[in-house]
């Protein structure tokens, strides 16, 4: 549990963390409280809830976790899977599993509980790479109405879901293309952590203390433990 | 190469064995982290540890993002990966049922799985 009540405080647990990069987190948590474009602020903390809960069991096999929590009724039961299985075992997901959870849930409704997810796990790992706690979840904003934004022009590119094409910077930066809110809420924590204090994943420079290829060598080595083949 | 997928220690980059040992740890969740951390610490001055945590700590996030989403690789991603995907194994993982293996494009030739950075 971190020691103060400010959320992401890294400076109180002792660690120099880019002013940048705690910003963008305090400002993801606000985000995940809040009303987004297809569900509201208590049905986003509870999906970031979910996701939490299950990758901290990652290592237990599907069917030994038991002790996950229940939505109690904040959340459709396939939203909870999907919450949990993105958490989790995303690397089992395949075409006929994201084609059920997109038919029950729409397909912008399921980027933006993806996008929650991925948010959740990136800043969970990295407060266990630094050997802090997590940080605890933020509360809900119960007022807001999601507005149902989408990107209308995303087209089919063969992925699961429909995708801004063409785009104009790394390919994997429009995996969330459909919902802007959603595509804002993760990769505004990418370029943050990825790409040095003043770079940019998207602008392409690359300026952190470590070399490319040692980046590289971590984000890879991390990718195949995962097994992302991307 | 190999580094990436548990065939070698990352020596040929510097501090790449605690580069490597931090990324295991950090993903497994396993009971040697507390040592790994202070041992890439050592290696690359605080700094550097902050940037790893954070590589570590989004591309746990990336690498959901794509599962999920199901993204193909771009044709030049896939060309110039096309001759150890194989070798690595990467092409025996279930994301890549989501590209289209044979498309490799010689055209597109040059970029990685990112494009390179410039600055």
């Amino acid at each position: 549990m971190p020691s103060s009540s400010v959320p992401f405080d890294y400076s109180a647990d002792g660690f120099a963390v880019r002013d940048d990069v705690t910003s963008i987190h305090r400002v993801s948590w606000e985000k995940i409280a809040r009303a987004g474009s297809h569900w509201t602020g208590p049905q986003r903390v509870e999906i970031a809830r979910q996701a939490r809960a299950a990758r901290a069991a990652r290592n237990d096999p599907p069917w030994s976790r038991d002790a996950l929590p229940g939505a109690e009724g904040r959340l459709p039961e396939t939203a909870v899977e999907a919450a949990r299985t993105i958490g989790a075992d995303a690397h089992r997901i395949d075409r006929a599993w994201a084609e059920s959870m997109i038919e029950a849930l729409g397909d912008a409704a399921y980027v933006e509980l993806g996008s929650i997810v991925v948010t959740v796990s990136a800043l969970d790992a990295f407060a266990e790479a630094l050997g802090r706690g997590h940080e605890p979840l933020p509360d809900a904003i119960e007022d807001g109405t999601p507005d149902g934004a989408r990107l209308e022009a995303a087209v089919d590119i063969g992925a699961y879901v429909p995708m801004a094409d063409p785009f104009p910077g790394p390919n994997v930066g429009r995996a969330l293309s459909l919902v802007p809110e959603a595509n804002t809420l993760f990769f505004s924590n990418v370029m943050a952590m990825y790409g040095g204090p003043s770079g940019s994943f998207f602008d392409l420079k690359w300026d952190g203390p470590l070399s490319r290829p040692q980046a590289e060598l971590l984000a890879a080595r991390v990718s195949a433990l995962n097994e992302c083949f991307y | 190469m190999d580094s990436t997928v548990g065939r070698a220690s990352g020596s040929d980059v510097p501090a790449g064995e605690q580069i490597v040992g931090f990324g295991e740890a950090v993903v497994r969740g396993s009971e040697d982290l507390p040592a790994a951390r202070e041992a890439l610490r050592q290696a690359l001055g605080e700094a550097g540890f902050l940037e790893a945590c954070g590589i570590a700590g989004i591309f746990n996030g990336l690498v959901r993002n794509a599962d999920f989403s199901g993204i193909p690789l771009d044709d030049a991603a896939l060309h110039s990966s096309e001759d150890f995907r194989d070798k690595l194994g990467l092409n025996d993982f279930s994301g890549a049922k989501n590209s289209d293996l044979t498309r490799a494009d010689a055209s597109q030739a040059g970029e990685g799985l990112f494009p390179q950075k410039r600055g």
